[in-house]
C-alpha cells in the first residue's frame, strides 16, 4: 500500500501550472478587496501568464522528463513545447481583451476567469489519465462557458447555454467510451491501458468506445458535421473569448485527441481511428471553406475558418496512418505556431475594428487604409498567412504538411489530403481577401479614426503576429530545426 | 547578383516611410528608384558577357532528424537563360515606372507595389530551388492583385478577383505539383548516413539529375500536365485567357506594361523549366496535340482581335496570339524553335511595353481607348503616333524589327515536325497585319480631333524612344541577344534530342 | 463479464440513450440540462457496475465515480446560473425559443 504523498518537487514539475493557480487566486482576492481598475487586472492577469511562460520555458531548457502523480502528469518537451503555444497564444488574448472596450457584466473576472481556463488546457496537455483529462477539460470547458455567459447581450448567455448542453453531451459520450475501456482493463491510465487493452477477446467494445472517444473530442475541435454549434458559440462571445474558444481551447482539444491517439488507440485499433478521422478531416476541409464562404459575420467567418486549420492540423497526425513520426509531430508544432500567430492577429483586428455595440461585420474594415494605413499592412500580413500566400508562417505550414501527407501515405490517401488541402486555400482566397478588399478599396466606414491607433495593447498583438509571421515565413528553417531537436527524444521514447 | 533583388525591395521600403503628403518627393524618388534595377541589371549584362553565371548556393530552410532530413536551399543563378528575362524585367519595370507619372493618385501605393512586384519577378527568375521559385511566383501575385484593383477603369475591382481566382487556381495547382515534385524526385543522400529515400531536397538540379536517372512512369506524366496546367493559365492557352482580357482592358496601361511585358513571360518560363525541360518523354509524346494547342491560340487569338472595338483588347488578342507562338516555339524542342520563342518573348515583352506606354499616353489625353472615337492623332501628336506606328510594325512581324526574328525562328523551328500547322501559324501572321494596321491606322490618320491635343513630355519620350531602340537593335542585330541565349538553349534541348535520336534509331 | 454486471451495463446503457434522446427532443433548457445529467449518470453507473463486478483490486473506479459527480454538479451549477441570467434579461416565455442566433443565421 503506497501512502499518497505530494512533495515539493512534484510542484515544482507542476510550475507553470501552479503559478497559475497561485495567481487566479491572488488576482480574485486582489479584485474583491481593492477596488482596482480594470486594467491593472488585466496587466496582473498578463504578468501570471509571463511567469508560468517562464517556468514552461525553464522546462524545457532543462529538459525536465518526469511524472508526478503516480504518473497522471507528465511533464516533457513536447508537452512543454504545446504549453509555451498555448501561453503565448492566452498572451495574445488577453491583450487583445485590455484593449477592447468592455461589454460584460464583470469587471475583474473578465481577465481572471481566462487563467483558470488556461489551465485546464495545459493539464490537458500533460495528463496521462483520464481523470484528470476529464477534470481538466471540464475546467476549460466550464471557466469558458462563464467567460461567454458574462457578455451583456443576451446572445451571450444563449451561446453560453448551447455549449452547456452540447458540452456536457460531448463529455457523456467521451466518458462513456471510457467506462468500457476502463471495464476492459480496470485501470485508468493510458500506458497502463494500452499495455492490458486486448483486441483478441473484446474488439468489438472496444472499438466502439474508440469511435466514442474520437467523436467526443471531434466535437470539442468542431470538426464537421459536429461543427454547427462553434458558429453560434463564436458568434454569441465577445471578442476576445471568441479568440480565446478558437486558438487556445481548439489547440487544447487537438492537443488532446493526439495525445489520446498516440498513446491510446493507435497501438490497438489505428486502421479505425485513422480512417474515423480521415474522413472528418475530409469532410472538414471542404466545408468549412464553402461555409466560410457564405458567412459576413466576422466572428462566424473566424469560427468557421478555424475548423478548416484545425482540420489541417489533424492531418499530420494522419498522414502517415500509424504513430506519427517525429517530422510529423514537429510540422504538427509549427503549423500550430503559426495558427496561433495568424488567429490571434486576425482577432486583434477584429477587435480593433470593432464598434462596441455591434456584431463585428466585414464592413467595419471599410477604408481602413485611408484612416491607418499601416494597421492595414499590417492586418495584411495575417491575411496573406490565413490564406497561406507567402512569405508567411502559414505558408510554410501549409507547405510543410503537404510534403508529409505525401510523403508518408503512399497510394491514393496522401494524393486526396492534398488535393483537398488545395482546393481549400484557393477557395479561402474569395474569402480573405474580402477582408482585404473592404480595407482598401471601399469608403472609410463608421468607426471614427482614433480608436484604431490608440488602442495600444491590441496594437501590440496585432503588430507582434503580423511580425512573427512575416518572420516566420522568411526564415522558417530555425523554428523546424529548433522543434526538431526539442522533441526528438519525446517522440522516440 | 544579390543587388537584383535586394534593391528594389529596398526602394519598396523606402518609399514606405516617405509620408505620402510628399507627393513631389514620392514620385521623383519612385521613378529614380525603378530605373536602378535597370542599371544593375545592364551591369550584370556586360559584365557577364561570356556566359559564366552568377551563382549562390546557400543553405537556408533545413532540418534533420533521424534518418530524415529536408532540405530547401537558397539557390540562385543568373545564367544565359534567366539572363534575357531578367534584362527583359528590368526594362519594363523602369518603363513601367515612367508610365506610373501618368496616374494621377496614389503615387506613392503605385511605387511601393511596383517595387515590391519587381522584386518578386527577379526573384522568379533567378530561382533555381523548386520551393523558391513557387515563392516567389506566389508573391507576384498579391502586388498584382492590388495594383490591379487601385488604378485603371471602372471594372478595375472585378479584373482584380478574376486574376486573383484565375492565378489562385494557378498557383494552387502548381502548389501541388511542387510538393508531388519534391517528395517524388526530391530524394538525396545526406553525408554521413547510409540510407537515402526519406530525404528531401527541392534544388531543381538535383531533382533534375535524379528525374532523368529515374524510369518514365505514371507520376512523370501527371507532373507534367499539372505544371503545364499551372504555367498554361498564367501564358495564357487559349481556353484560359479570359482573365487577361479583363485585366489589359481594365487596369491602368502602366500596370498593363508590367503584366504583358514581364507575368505572362512567367508562364512561358516555368512552362519551359519545369514541364518541358524536367519530363522530356511525356513532352515527346504530348507534342502535337500541345502544338494543335498552340495554333489553335495563335489563330484564335488573331481572329479575336481582327473584332475588337478597344485597342487594349486588340492588343490583348495580339498577346494572346503572340503567346502560342512562344508555345509552338517552346514544344518544337529544337534549337531554333527554342532560340525563337526565347526571342519572342523578349520582344513581346519590348512591344508590349511600348503599346501600351503609347496606349497610357494617348489616353491620358483623350480619356477613351475606343478605335471609332480616336482618329487622326497623327496630326497633334506625330511622336506619340510615330511610336505607335513602330510598335504595331515590330509586332505583326516587319522585317528589321525584333517581332521577326521570334516569329520566323520559331516558324522555321516548327516547320520540320508539323509542316501543316505551321502553314497555318504563318497564315496568321498576314491576319497580324490586318488588325494591327486596322488599329493604327485609324488611329493616326484621318480627320484630326476637334479638340487640341498635346503631344508627348520629355519624361514621356524618354522610354518610348529607349524601347524602341531596343526592339530596332534586336531585329537588325539579333545576335545581341543570341549569344547570351545559345549556351543555355543547347543544354535545354539536350535531353530531348538525345531521346528523339534514340528513338528514331530505334 | 458475470450476469450482474450484464445487467447494470445494459440499464446504464438504456439510461444513456433515454438522457441523448431528451436531449435532442425536449427544448425547455432546465429539461435538457436534466437529461444531460441523466446520460452523465448513465456512465457512472457503468464505470460503478465494472469496478464493483470487474473483479479489479483498486477503488479506481469509484473514485472516477466521485469525479464526475463533481464535476457535473459544477456544471449544472453554471448552466442554472446562466439561465436564470437569461430569464431576468428576457423574461420566462420567451427563453424556451433560444433562437437569436439561429434568426442572426438566417438573416445572412
Amino acid at each position: 500500500m503506497t501512502t499518497i504523498t505530494l512533495r515539493l518537487s512534484d510542484l515544482v514539475i507542476m510550475a507553470p501550472e501552479c503559478i497559475l493557480l497561485l495567481g487566479v487566486v491572488v488576482l480574485t482576492l486582489a479584485d474583491l478587496w481593492m477596488k482596482s481598475s480594470r486594467t491593472s487586472i488585466g496587466i496582473g492577469a498578463l504578468v501570471v501568464l509571463c511567469g508560468a511562460l517562464a517556468a514552461a520555458v525553464v522546462q524545457l531548457v532543462q529538459e525536465t522528463d518526469a511524472t508526478v502523480l503516480f504518473g497522471a502528469y507528465e511533464a516533457d518537451a513536447f508537452s512543454s513545447l504545446c504549453k509555451i503555444v498555448l501561453l503565448l497564444a492566452a498572451c495574445g488574448v488577453l491583450g487583445i481583451a485590455i484593449g477592447t472596450p468592455n461589454e460584460t457584466h464583470a469587471v475583474g473576472e473578465m481577465y481572471t476567469l481566462y487563467i483558470p481556463a488556461l489551465m485546464g488546457a495545459m493539464l490537458l496537455v500533460s495528463s496521462r489519465e483520464w481523470m484528470t483529462t476529464y477534470v481538466a477539460l471540464e475546467l476549460l470547458t466550464i471557466s469558458t462557458i462563464v467567460l461567454i455567459g458574462m457578455r451583456r447581450a443576451a446572445i451571450g448567455k444563449e451561446a453560453a447555454m448551447k455549449l452547456i448542453v452540447l458540452g456536457g453531451v460531448s463529455s457523456a459520450f467521451l466518458l462513456y467510451g471510457i467506462s468500457f475501456l476502463y471495464g476492459c482493463t480496470g485501470t485508468t491510465y493510458y500506458e497502463v491501458m494500452a499495455s492490458r487493452l486486448d483486441m483478441g477477446q473484446d474488439a468489438s467494445l472496444i472499438t466502439i468506445a474508440f469511435v466514442m472517444i474520437v467523436a467526443s473530442i471531434a466535437v470539442k475541435i468542431a470538426l464537421v458535421p459536429f461543427h454547427a454549434w462553434a458558429l453560434d458559440v463564436g458568434a454569441g462571445a465577445v471578442v476576445p473569448v471568441a479568440a480565446f474558444l478558437s486558438v487556445v481551447s481548439k489547440l487544447a482539444a487537438i492537443i488532446l485527441l493526439w495525445r489520446v491517439c498516440v498513446d491510446v488507440l493507435f497501438p490497438h485499433a489505428a486502421d479505425v481511428v485513422v480512417d474515423v478521422l480521415f474522413v472528418l478531416v475530409c469532410v472538414s476541409l471542404v466545408v468549412a471553406h464553402v461555409l466560410a464562404l457564405r458567412q459576413v459575420t466576422l466572428l462566424r467567418l473566424f469560427a468557421v475558418s478555424g475548423i478548416a486549420h484545425a482540420a489541417l492540423l489533424l492531418v499530420p497526425l494522419i498522414a502517415s496512418g500509424t504513430r506519427p513520426d517525429v517530422d510529423a509531430w514537429t510540422i504538427w508544432l509549427y503549423y500550430a505556431v503559426a495558427y496561433v500567430l495568424m488567429n490571434v492577429g486576425a482577432f486583434a483586428a477584429i477587435s480593433l475594428t470593432h464598434t462596441t455595440g455591434t456584431q463585428p461585420h466585414v464592413h467595419q474594415f471599410a477604408g481602413l487604409v485611408y484612416r491607418a494605413p499601416w494597421t492595414a499592412v499590417a492586418i495584411v500580413c495575417i491575411v496573406l498567412s490565413l490564406a497561406g500566400l507567402p512569405v508567411s508562417a502559414g505558408f510554410f505550414g501549409k507547405l510543410f504538411i503537404l510534403l508529409d501527407a505525401l510523403s508518408q501515405r503512399e497510394g491514393t490517401a496522401g494524393i486526396v489530403l492534398a488535393a483537398l488541402i488545395v482546393v481549400g486555400t484557393v477557395i479561402s482566397f474569395a474569402y480573405y481577401f474580402r477582408i482585404v478588399r473592404q480595407m482598401f478599396w471601399r469608403p472609410e466606414g463608421p468607426v471614427p479614426p482614433s480608436s484604431v491607433r490608440t488602442r495600444w495593447f491590441a496594437q501590440t498583438v496585432l503588430w507582434g503576429s503580423a511580425l512573427g509571421s512575416v518572420a516566420l515565413g522568411c526564415a522558417p528553417g530555425w523554428l523546424m530545426e529548433l522543434l526538431a531537436q526539442l522533441i526528438a527524444h519525446t517522440v522516440v521514447s | 547578383m544579390h543587388a537584383l533583388l535586394a534593391v528594389p525591395f529596398l526602394g519598396a521600403l523606402v518609399l514606405a516611410c516617405i509620408p505620402s503628403a510628399h507627393m513631389r518627393a514620392v514620385r521623383v524618388v519612385g521613378v529614380l528608384w525603378c530605373c536602378v534595377p535597370l542599371a544593375v541589371a545592364i551591369g550584370l549584362f556586360v559584365q557577364d558577357d561570356t556566359g559564366v553565371s552568377y551563382t549562390v548556393h546557400a543553405p537556408w530552410i533545413a532540418w534533420t532528424v533521424g534518418g530524415t532530413a529536408v532540405h530547401i536551399p537558397w539557390h540562385v543563378s543568373l545564367d544565359g537563360f534567366s539572363m534575357p528575362f531578367v534584362m527583359l524585367a528590368a526594362i519594363v519595370c523602369a518603363v513601367s515606372g515612367v508610365a506610373g507619372f501618368l496616374l494621377t493618385k496614389r503615387w506613392k501605393a503605385f511605387y511601393v507595389l511596383l517595387l515590391l512586384l519587381t522584386t518578386a519577378v527577379f526573384g522568379v527568375f533567378v530561382a533555381r530551388d523548386v520551393v523558391l521559385f513557387f515563392l516567389f511566383f506566389e508573391l507576384t501575385l498579391v502586388p498584382m492583385f492590388f495594383l490591379i484593383g487601385m488604378f485603371g477603369k471602372y471594372g478595375r475591382e472585378r479584373a482584380a478577383n478574376v486574376f486573383l481566382v484565375y492565378n489562385g487556381i494557378g498557383s494552387a495547382v502548381l502548389f501541388l505539383a511542387v510538393v508531388l515534385l519534391i517528395v517524388h524526385a526530391g530524394s538525396f543522400a545526406v553525408v554521413g548516413t547510409p540510407t537515402m529515400g526519406n530525404s528531401f531536397t527541392s534544388d531543381y538540379a538535383v531533382i533534375a539529375s535524379n528525374l532523368a536517372a529515374m524510369p518514365h512512369d505514371g507520376m512523370h506524366t501527371v507532373l507534367f500536365w499539372l505544371f503545364f496546367l499551372a504555367f498554361a493559365i498564367k501564358l495564357p492557352v487559349f481556353p484560359l485567357h479570359t482573365w487577361m482580357l479583363r485585366v489589359h482592358g481594365e487596369a491602368h496601361p502602366a500596370i498593363v506594361i508590367v503584366h504583358s511585358g514581364v507575368l505572362l513571360k512567367m508562364g512561358a518560363f516555368g512552362m519551359l523549366m519545369f514541364s518541358f525541360v524536367l519530363f522530356p518523354e511525356v513532352l515527346r509524346g504530348a507534342a502535337s496535340a500541345l502544338a494543335v494547342g498552340a495554333v489553335v491560340t495563335i489563330v484564335v487569338g488573331a481572329v479575336m482581335a481582327c473584332a475588337q472595338k478597344d485597342v487594349r483588347l486588340v492588343f490583348a488578342y495580339a498577346s494572346l496570339s503572340h503567346m502560342g507562338f512562344v508555345l509552338l516555339g517552346m514544344v518544337a524542342m529544337n534549337d531554333n524553335g527554342v532560340q525563337g520563342a526565347l526571342f519572342q518573348l523578349v520582344s513581346h515583352g519590348l512591344i508590349s511595353a511600348l503599346l501600351f506606354f503609347a496606349v497610357a499616353v494617348i489616353e491620358t489625353r483623350t480619356q477613351t481607348s475606343d478605335i471609332a472615337s480616336l482618329g487622326g492623332l497623327g496630326q497633334p501628336m506625330p511622336f506619340a503616333s510615330a511610336m505607335l506606328m513602330i510598335g504595331a510594325l515590330a509586332a505583326l512581324g516587319l522585317p528589321g524589327l525584333s517581332g521577326f526574328v521570334g516569329e520566323w525562328l520559331v516558324l522555321v523551328g516548327a516547320y520540320d515536325q508539323w509542316r501543316t500547322l505551321t502553314v497555318i501559324a504563318t497564315g496568321s501572321v498576314v491576319l497580324s497585319a490586318v488588325y494591327m494596321l486596322r488599329v493604327v491606322l485609324g488611329i493616326v490618320f484621318g480627320p484630326p480631333p476637334q479638340k487640341h491635343r498635346a503631344d508627348v513630355r520629355t519624361i514621356e519620350a524618354f522610354p518610348m524612344v529607349f524601347v524602341a531602340a531596343c526592339i530596332v537593335v534586336l531585329g537588325v542585330y539579333p545576335s545581341v541577344l543570341h549569344d547570351v541565349t545559345r549556351e543555355a538553349t543547347k543544354t535545354i534541348v539536350a535531353p530531348y534530342e538525345q531521346l528523339v535520336d534514340v528513338g528514331g534509331g530505334v | 463479464m458475470t450476469q450482474t454486471m450484464t445487467a447494470y451495463v445494459l440499464l446504464a446503457a438504456l439510461l444513456f440513450v433515454l438522457g441523448l434522446y431528451g436531449v435532442l427532443t425536449r427544448r425547455e433548457p432546465i429539461v435538457v440540462l436534466l437529461c444531460v445529467e441523466v446520460m452523465l449518470q448513465a456512465v457512472a453507473l457503468n464505470v460503478l457496475a465494472f469496478a464493483k463486478y470487474g473483479g479489479f483490486e483498486d477503488v479506481t473506479g469509484h473514485v472516477f465515480v466521485l469525479f464526475i459527480l463533481a464535476v457535473s454538479a459544477a456544471e449544472v451549477a453554471v448552466g442554472v446560473a446562466v439561465f436564470l441570467a437569461l430569464v431576468r434579461q428576457r423574461g420566462v416565455d420567451d427563453v424556451v425559443k433560444l433562437d437569436t442566433l439561429h434568426a442572426e443565421r438566417q438573416e445572412e
